[in-house]
Formats: C-alpha cells, structure tokens, sequence
C-alpha cells in the first residue's frame, strides 16, 4: 500500500483587491501518493497556480487569505503553521521548481552558492566543504556539464535550459518528499522541453519523489502524469488517472481541452477549435456551473445550481450535472472521439 | 478523501433540458473599455500625494496671479513700518525697505514659477528638437550629436549655470539662458530613448509598409508615445530649476533688485534671520512647497504612466 | 579593464580640454577687468598690472599660455589677493572640503539606505510613512535653507552645535547633515523602490521556497540587486555633494573651497574661478569613472566595454 503524502481537502483560497474579494480557488480536494506524478491543468487563471503556491504557504497574506481547508501534508496540516514553521519545511521537504528560469535565479549570485544555501540551511551538510562537494554532485546529477566548472558561474552565462536545470538542482537538494513543478517547461523550446521532462522522470524513478505537475499543456500531461486533475474557475472538474481522463472524459470542458489539442494525426482541413469566451470574473463567482456560458451542451440546472462531484470510477470523478442519472446521454463530441481513438490506435505503451 | 458521490436524485427532469451557451456571459467584458490616458487620470487620481501637490500648485498660482492685485501695497511701496514681525495689516509682515512681504512673496511666486516654466519650455523644444533628429536619423550624424551632449553633460550643471551667469551679469532673462543651456540634454535623451523604441516597434514597419511617411509617423506614433516622458521631464525640471535660482540668489547671482524671485528674498532673509525670521520663512515655505508640490506630480504622471502596472 | 580605463581616461582628457577652453573664452567675454571693483586706478598702474597677469597679450597667446599652465595644474595667482596663487587656495582648502564632503556623503548613503529598506520592509505600515515624510522633507527643502534652520534652532538657540568655524568634529555635523539630506532623500526612495521591486521578482520566491527567512533573503539577496541602481547615483552625489558645499561652507564660515569659490564668483576674480572650475571638473570625472568600475565589480552582468548580456 503506497504511503499518502498529500491531502488536500475543501481548500478555499481569497484575495483582497481593491476591487472586492477574489475567490481564488474554490473548494479543491486532491491527494497525492508517493512516487506519484499528479498532473493539474487549466487555463490561466483556473487556480492552479495559487493551489501550487498555496501547498508550500507561499501565497502572501496579505492579500491572501486561507479562507477554508485543511493541506495536509505527511498527515499534517500545514495550514495552522507558523511561518517559523514552514521555513523548515519548505525547501527541505516540499520544494518548487519555477516557470521562469531566466528570472528564478538570483542575478548577482554563483549558482554554486545558490545550491549550497539550500543544503546549509536545512544542515544536510557538515560543513561549507561538503555542501560544496553535493552542489556539484546535484549540477552533475541534472545533467550539466563540467559541474566543478559552472559551480562558479552566474545564472546570466548559462542558457535558459542549463539555467532550469539548475533550478531542478535547487528543489532537489534537500531530498524532499514532494517536488511541485510549477509549469516548468512553458518558458522552454520543445526539444529542451523534452530534455527537462526526461530528467524529471528519471529523478523520480530514482529517489521515489512525489511531483505535482501544474501545466496548461495535455500532452506534457499525457508524458509525464500518472493522474491529472483539470482545474476551471477555482474548482477541480474532473478528476482521475491519467487513462480516466485521455481515454473517458466526462467533463464538457475537458472535452474542451482535448478537441482544442492540435492532432497530427487527422486530416488536415479540420479547424482547429479553441474554447471560445474566457473564465468568469472570480470576485462574483457564479452560482450555477462556472463553465456553462462557454458550454454548448449546457443543461438548464448549470445556470441555477453548481454540480457536486460524481463518481464515475473508484478513481474517476467529475463534477458535472450531465452524470446526474436524469440527464440526457450526451455522446462524446467527434473531436474528442477521433482523438482517442488514434491514441488509443497510435500508441502501443503510453 | 471528502469527495462523496451524493447527489440529489428528486430533480425535475426539466432542468436538464439543453439550453447550450452563453455568449455575451462568456465574453465576460470584466475589463471595462476604457483609453489608455482614461486610465492614466484613473491611477493619477488614486494617488494622494499627487493630489496633493496639484492642489499646492493650483493654490500658489491662483494667489501669484490674483493676490497682488488685491493687495493695498504695491511689491516696492515703503509701508513706512520697517521690519516687523506678521501682523492683521502685514500678514506676512515687513521687510528692511518697509516693504509688505506678503505681496513680495505672490510677486516672487509670479517670477520663480515664470522662470521654472521658461526653462523648462526651452528645454522642451531644444530638446525634443535634438533628441528626435538624433534618433530617427541615427548613424554617425546620432553618433556625434549625443557626443555633443556628452561633453556639455561633462560639466557639472551648476558650475555651468554659475559661469554663464557671471559672464553674462545678472537678470532674468540671463538667468533663464543659463538654467536651460545644458539642461536640455536630459529632456534630449529621454526623447531620443523613446524615437529609438519607436523605431524599431512592429507597429512602425507596419505602418511604413501602409505608405506612412516619417512626418506622419512622428505625429501619430511618436509623440502620443513619447508625450508621457516629456510630460514627466518637464514636471520634474521646474522644482529644479527654482532650486537652482534660489542657490544661485544665495551666492549673489539671482535676479536683481527690487524684482524679487523667493530666492532672493529667502538669501536677504537669511542675512536677518535672528532679528527678523520671518523673512526667511515664508519664501523658504513656499519654495519648499512648489518643489515637492512639483515633485510629487512629477512622480504621481510617472507612475500613472507606467505601462508596468497596466491592469 | 586596463584598456577600459585607458579609454576612459583619454575621454577624459579630451572632456578638460574642452571645459578649460570654454572656461577660459568664456572669463574673456565677461565684461570688465577684475580691476573694476577697485578704487580708481591710475592708467599706469592698470597697465602695469595686466602686464603682470598677460592681459594685454592677443587672445591666442593667453590661451595658450593658460592652456599649458592648466596641464602643469599651475592655475596662477589670485587677481584679488595679490601674491596668492590659486593653487595655494586649492590646496588649503580642499582637505577641509574633502573631510566636510566624504562625511555628507557617508552620512547620505548610510541614512539614504536604511530610510529605503525600512520604507520598502514595512511598506504602508507606519515606518515606511516615516521614512518616506523625511526623504520628502529632504528633498524639497533647498539644502542652504535648512542649513540656516538648523543653525538658528540647534545652535544659536539651543546652544548644542557651535555656530561657524572649523575647529573639530562637532563643527562638523550640522554642516555635513544640511549637505546630506537631500540626497539621503534621494537614496532613500531609490532604494524604497528598487527593493520593493526586489520583493516581487522571481528569485525571492525562488529563496522563499528554499526556506529561506525573510531577513537572510534582505541581505544575502534583494539587498545587493537592489542596490545597483542607488549605485549610479554615486555620480550626481558626488557633483551634489561638491556644489552643496559652497553655499553650506558660507553659511558656516568653513574655510574650504567652497567657500574660496563663492568669494571669487563675488569679487569676479577671474584666475580663481577658472582655477576651481577646472580643479572641480577634474574631481569630477574622476569620481564618475570609479563609480562606473565600481559598478562593473558590483553587477556580474555588466562588461564594461558593451552592453549588457
């Protein structure tokens, strides 16, 4: 039986603007098991990126506000934590991997010494020698050349991809059981993008790392997610492995996002179809399915009552009115279908 | 984990009728359309500061302009009273000469401000005119004007002023040459900072691929663009420039007597200063008013305009 | 870097000769001879006299003349003290000067920096409103006219700093502080903001998440990021710094240069004021060209030769 390393339930996030009180993130529950790889995706603005801040309590109060929930992490909830606290967690235990790699790093500091802060702090180390000898140890380990060299380098000599890799160094210096990775690729080129994901892999099958994977691009979710959850308007929609949700989406919004990925497989006079109008304005959020104006296929009851999460599976879940037993059988839009056929027909091992 | 898998099953069927999107719901126009100089005053109000020093800049010209006129003495009259504290009759009381300080001081406003803005006009037009052929023709002529800059940036401001002025003996319209002879290089290099982005913007190629000339350029990209660091330049060289004019009073270069900028007064003040206080205090009040005054509107356009901080 | 400064140093030069030469056709153009103040002169004594100084030699001669006494740094003699040689002048009263700047100007980064911090630490919250109050106050207010409040309510009235004179470390402070505040104004909001910046960028997150404690973040990160800027003011400090003290040592009776220039400016002694213009100019790009290598060794980014990476 694998060990639970995250529980995170009915977690409520707010901010206060000037324009009112936005409700950021609204009733998200999840776990996370170890040497697992949750995927969470969503638009900008969904809420992934303020769940993932949150995890770590990294979100500034104020404006933010805990408003509701329980992280519990090991069994613990980091919420009531001091900040005294979650210093010695963060970094140590739980550690994040940033989107940005040109602006992660300090500017005016050795990337050397920027890994020899974490260990120093957290004493994995016995002495300034030692911490050294393991920072390059963790450069070699992320797959940069001549470490003893780069050690003394400064973040603005190493290309963009280097400078991830440092960055994935930093988060892993500390052993840490969960290792969120706030959509670490985005600001990369795809082949380097490949490169990075690969690492990630290999470092999880090598220290048995938990990873949650914040991304707005499926197929880097179909690469690397054992389970995903897709996040709209401050709520988790749907819910399940990473099969679950390629190959039997229940959510209209997740259809959304599958029929909107470019398939080269198909013909090519097929348009491409985004999702059209935006997320809703979280200040009032709606009261009904946030996601119903931009739903063909809404029902009368999404613009007058939000739907509860229903099961599909021991581990599916959706949180739509169309699995209410009273609903219409509504059958998968073609884009989807065509695509899950030829993954399903293309690839042999996914 | 608290996801449960209840639901209400006594639904009406009805409500699962399909009723499909919303269009107008969806293209949530959360952001209100507003223009960008809208949202300019929007964050410029919002700023207290700022506020503040529009209402000490209206005050002070209001009373430069109007309080002389109502006023029972002229700003040379001799009162007959000599050097008296503030009083109901003199309510900012009197100087050496007998003259009433408070007329002298709205006088004085009258002058420090004309300078200020004299000054800064000049550098407006010497320096947009410098900055604009030096960027859009760039190359060696661009090369060797911001050289020319250079150098006369060399010096250090106010030693320049301070030779002009002695070579050209005091006065107003002297001191207003030597305040802007080396001041509008700033303004030149802000302007051509702003011709150089501009220049290499898509809009621009765009644009010239449309058929736009260069003098349509100028007035249709160039200058809304630029107008807010001019603005801010411009805002910010005044305060300097009373600064300077009453620094350069105090060393016995201001502007003559018995015309009196608050520079002057403020330096004879200065020689009275323990018999007669208050004939430092008031033009050294408002000479530290007006420059925060102008500083913080200064700051308050700079940070208004600041495309950073665009919602 | 060698080559960098070489380069630097002919600009320089080149940046001298140009002020000596326009300081110089400049003094020719002002109107009457530094001998008008005095009482009537007989027309034999005049002539003798600017025989003495070399007025009565065709304009290129005297250029030349004081373009070559310029270079051995020989700026003449006084026209008003007769027998004083300006560089006599220079060299009295530059240590006083010197002594009187460095303290302004250690005064001026030292508060200039705390104020910024504290401001951008506890921003909006009662500290920041104070520090911000004062660099506001030191801003607006004209550094002579702060110095005669000063010297009215501290020193005549209360009794606590000497009024005038040069004759220890407690003649110092008033004078040092009028200098200093305006640009401890200065640094205070350039820092104010640099560091709030600082605070919002990625790599202070990134520190965050290491674990890292928000003062140890202050110090060991934001602080030196954020300090690069105040550090190109170093130049403007320095000219602010230099032309503060001529009305500031006045206003004191400190026997620096400042105050040698004043008296010149007023006596319209000629040799004098060009002789401290150019020693000034000299100081000055000096001072520039140091804090530009300063700045190399500070940011890593920066080649001096090009443009950032």
């Amino acid at each position: 039986m694998k060990k639970k390393i995250l529980e995170v339930n009915d977690l409520h996030i707010h901010f206060k603007t000037y324009a009112g009180i936005v409700q950021a993130v609204r009733g998200v529950n999840f776990e996370l098991y170890e040497g697992e790889t949750l995927a969470i995706v969503g638009e900008s603005g969904s809420g992934k990126s303020v769940t993932s801040n949150a995890l770590m309590k990294l979100i500034p109060e104020p404006p933010g506000i805990y408003a509701k929930g329980e992280i519990k992490f090991n069994g613990r909830d980091l919420i009531p934590l001091s900040e005294k606290e979650m210093l010695s967690i963060r970094g140590n235990e739980v550690a994040m991997i940033f989107q940005d790699p040109m602006t992660a790093l300090n500017p005016t500091m050795r990337i050397g010494k920027q890994i020899m802060e974490v260990l120093l702090k957290h004493k994995k180390v016995a002495s300034k020698g030692a911490a050294k000898t393991r920072s390059i140890e963790l450069l070699n380990q992320v797959g940069i050349p001549f470490p003893e060299k780069r050690f003394a380098s400064y973040p603005h000599e190493l290309s963009g991809g280097m400078r991830q890799r440092v960055v994935i160094a930093i988060a892993l210096a500390a052993d840490p059981k969960l290792l969120i990775a706030d959509e670490p690729t985005t600001a990369l080129d795809v082949t380097i993008q490949a490169q990075i994901l690969e690492l990630m892999k290999d470092i999880q099958k090598s220290s048995n790392t938990s990873i949650i994977f914040i991304t707005h691009d499926l197929g880097v979710v179909a690469n690397v997610a054992d389970r995903v959850a897709v996040m709209y308007a401050g709520q988790i929609v749907e819910y399940g492995t990473v099969e679950d949700i390629f190959y039997n989406p229940k959510h209209p919004y997740t259809w959304g996002l599958l029929g909107s990925m470019p398939d080269l497989n198909n013909s090519t006079d097929e348009l491409l179809r985004a999702i059209p109008g935006s997320p809703p304005n979280l200040i009032n959020p709606p009261t009904g399915c946030a996601f119903a104006p931009r739903n063909e296929l809404a029902l009368a009851i999404d613009y007058e009552e939000e739907p509860p999460m229903f099961q599909v599976s021991d581990t599916h879940f959706a949180k739509t009115w169309l699995l209410h037993p009273n609903a219409p059988k509504i059958p998968l839009p073609e884009a989807v279908a065509r695509r899950i056929e030829s993954a399903k027909g293309g690839t042999a091992n996914a | 984990m608290t996801l449960e898998n209840k639901y209400n099953d006594q639904i009406a069927p009805e409500r699962f009728e399909i009723v499909g999107a919303r269009p107008s719901d969806a293209d949530s126009l959360n952001k209100k359309q507003i223009s960008f100089w809208q949202e300019v005053m929007y964050r410029f109000s919002h700023n207290k500061l700022a506020i503040i020093g529009l209402i000490i800049l209206a005050f002070i010209t209001i009373m430069g302009i109007f309080a002389p006129m109502f006023s029972s003495w002229t700003y040379e009259e001799n009162t007959g009273l000599y050097n008296t504290a503030p009083s109901a009759a003199h309510w900012f009381g009197t100087d050496d000469l007998a003259r009433d300080l408070f007329v002298r001081v709205w006088i004085g406003a009258r002058i420090s401000l004309f300078i200020g803005l004299a000054a800064a006009v000049i550098d407006l037009i010497i320096g947009v005119l410098w900055g604009s052929i030096s960027g859009l023709l760039g190359g060696r002529v661009d090369n060797i004007m911001m050289r020319i800059a250079d150098v006369l940036t060399a010096i250090p401001y106010l030693l320049v002023v301070i030779i002009l002025l002695v070579v050209m003996e005091k006065g107003l319209i002297p001191m207003i040459i030597a305040l802007s002879f080396t001041g509008w290089v700033n303004m030149a290099r802000i302007v051509r900072a702003e011709v150089l982005s501009i220049k290499s913007r898509e809009f621009v190629l765009a644009s010239r691929t449309l058929g736009a000339g260069t003098w349509h350029l100028i007035k249709r990209h160039l200058i809304p663009n630029a107008m807010g660091a001019i603005l801010v330049t411009m805002t910010l060289t005044i305060p300097a420039a009373i600064f300077t004019e009453s620094f350069l009073s105090y060393i016995g270069l201001g502007v003559q007597q018995p015309l009196a900028s608050w520079g002057t007064m403020a330096s004879e003040g200065n020689k009275a200063i323990q018999s007669a206080p208050w004939r430092l205090m008031f033009p050294a009040l408002f000479i530290s008013l007006t420059i925060f005054a102008f500083n913080a509107v200064g700051d308050g356009l700079r940070d208004a305009l600041d495309p950073k901080l665009r919602k | 870097m060698l080559n960098y400064i070489f380069k630097r140093l002919i600009y320089i030069f080149i940046a001298l000769f140009f002020i000596i030469s326009a300081t110089f056709f400049l003094m020719k153009l002002a109107p009457g001879s530094p001998f008008a103040s005095e009482r009537e002169l007989l027309p034999a004594i005049e002539q003798q006299l600017n025989a003495k100084y070399g007025l009565d030699n065709p304009w290129y001669i005297q250029y030349k003349d004081y373009l070559f006494s310029s270079l051995s740094l020989d700026f003449g003699e006084s026209m008003k003290y007769k027998g004083r040689s300006v560089n006599d002048m220079i060299s009295e009263g530059f240590p006083v000067s010197l002594v009187l700047g460095l303290e302004a100007m250690l005064l001026a980064i030292g508060f200039g920096i705390l104020l910024g911090v504290i401001s951008a630490l506890y921003h909006n919250r009662f500290p920041d409103y104070l520090s911000t109050v004062i660099a506001v106050i030191g801003i607006s207010v004209p550094s002579f006219i702060l110095a005669a409040l000063l010297q009215l309510y501290l020193s005549l009235k209360a009794g606590w700093f000497p009024v005038t004179g040069w004759k220890g470390f407690s003649y110092t402070v008033l004078p040092a502080f009028a200098i200093a505040l305006t640009h401890v104004g200065f640094i205070a909001k350039l820092t104010r903001s640099s560091m709030l910046e600082q605070n919002n960028s990625e790599y202070v997150k990134l520190a965050r998440a290491k674990g890292i404690g928000k003062w140890t973040i202050v110090f060991k990160h934001s602080l030196r990021n954020a300090l690069l800027p105040v550090i190109t003011y170093l130049g403007p400090l320095t000219a602010g710094v230099l032309t503060g003290s001529f009305i500031i040592e006045q206003i004191f009776a400190i026997p620096g240069i400042g105050r040698h220039f004043v008296q010149s400016i007023t006596n319209r002694d000629y040799t004098t004021i060009m002789g401290v213009t150019v020693f000034y100019s000299i100081l000055l790009l000096l001072a520039v060209l140091i804090v530009d290598i300063l700045y190399h060794f500070i940011d890593p980014r920066i080649k001096l030769k090009g443009a950032k990476k």
